[in-house]
């Protein structure tokens, strides 16, 4: 039998249910079952000339409401996977920064202000990703909707930053051998995660805004130059990575 | 009241009626569905219903080889929903006596 290509229709259904499913915490091989369930039942239907709608129904949100009702919450690996791999993502991301600039003490104002900021940054995107994958919105809503959350946990980390610069508080200090140390146990880490969560998305991002400005910092250019440069490079390096890995699920997804 | 809100809870025995008869997969089920006059329902209805009937295991389901060539999700009955299935049925022949009987005498007396 000749293999049916899925209608833009179908795909960009399948391709939303994934998402709404993922961000709703649904276990990962539930998510993969009824994917290709419906996969199947689709490819079946349109080779009998049927449409999306007739399968789906009228709301396409309502259907995946209904799906997900029906499917058990994955709180192990939202617990012991995404979300860990976020935080840590986002605290050894200041880390090394702070690490490269040789800045390495922290007042307790400002601990609590990147942990607020980390939460908050989180929580937000996160519940913006499964209020949007349920149905199509504009381009601008889609930007106002995830720039809302990243907007407002900014807002509480500079104003943590600012109360900082203006209000004593304790402050930790570590010396040279606890700086090496972190830092050991830091890079160990984001390896191992990263091997455990069959992810490189990880380190690639860190590599990606540190590696360029330290080697920009070797060339002639002026740093306005060096900073505009280093932006464009790890931006274009974590595009890369992200449709690199992308295409490879699609093989995987769509081969029926 | 629309169809669709009626049908809750008797597709669900429709289906366990359905698998009773043979094993099959989800397409087929909405096939034969719609071929018993239940067109109104969008196929994709029975998935929630397949997946709450697993989840009460009273269906198991295995991948194999379809007779039309790629492999698919085949279900089948448990002892549970065998049983299961008898209920529905001994309950759908009062519940329909009794609405028929709710239904024929209005309609009689309307007449009259």
């Amino acid at each position: 039998m000749k293999d049916h290509v899925l209608s833009k229709a179908s795909q960009q259904f399948l391709e939303n249910l994934r998402v709404y499913l993922f961000t709703s915490g649904k276990r990962e091989s539930e998510i993969h079952d009824i994917l290709q369930e419906l996969t199947e039942h689709l490819t079946d239907a349109e080779r009998g000339g049927k449409s999306t709608e007739e399968i789906v129904g009228q709301s396409p949100k309502a259907y995946m409401e209904s799906l997900s009702s029906e499917m058990n919450r994955d709180y192990r690996t939202w617990g012991l996977k995404i979300i860990p791999m976020l935080l840590l993502g986002a605290i050894s991301f200041l880390f090394i920064q702070d690490l490269l600039q040789g800045e390495f003490a922290y007042s307790m104002i400002q601990i609590t202000g990147y942990l607020l900021f980390i939460i908050s940054f989180l929580g937000g995107v996160l519940v913006a990703f499964n209020l949007l994958a349920k149905s199509k919105k504009s381009f601008v809503k889609e930007m106002i909707w995830l720039g809302t959350p990243v907007l407002l946990s900014m807002l509480i980390l500079i104003g943590a930053l600012i109360l900082d610069q203006n209000v004593v508080s304790p402050m930790i200090e570590l010396g040279i051998v606890g700086q090496i140390l972190l830092s050991i146990l830091m890079i160990s880490f984001v390896i191992s995660f990263s091997f455990w969560a069959k992810t490189f998305i990880l380190p690639i991002i860190l590599i990606a805004f540190h590696l360029p400005p330290i080697l920009l910092a070797y060339t002639p250019l002026t740093s306005d130059i060096q900073s505009l440069l280093a932006t464009v490079i790890a931006f274009g390096v974590i595009i890369l990575y992200l449709m690199f890995t992308n295409d490879e699920d699609d093989k995987k997804s769509y081969a029926t | 009241m629309s169809q669709t809100q009626m049908l809750k809870g008797i597709i669900d025995g429709c289906l366990l009626a359905i698998i009773n008869e043979e094993e099959c997969y989800g397409y087929e089920m909405a096939t034969r569905l719609s071929h018993f006059g239940f067109s109104s329902i969008s196929e994709g209805t029975i998935y929630p219903v397949l997946l709450r009937l697993q989840k009460e295991e009273l269906v198991t389901s295995t991948r194999k080889k379809s007779t039309a060539g790629p492999k698919r999700k085949y279900y089948k009955l448990t002892q549970k929903g065998e049983e299961e299935l008898a209920i529905f049925l001994r309950n759908w022949s009062e519940i329909s006596r009794n609405v028929n009987a709710v239904i024929t005498r209005k309609v009689g007396e309307v007449k009259r």
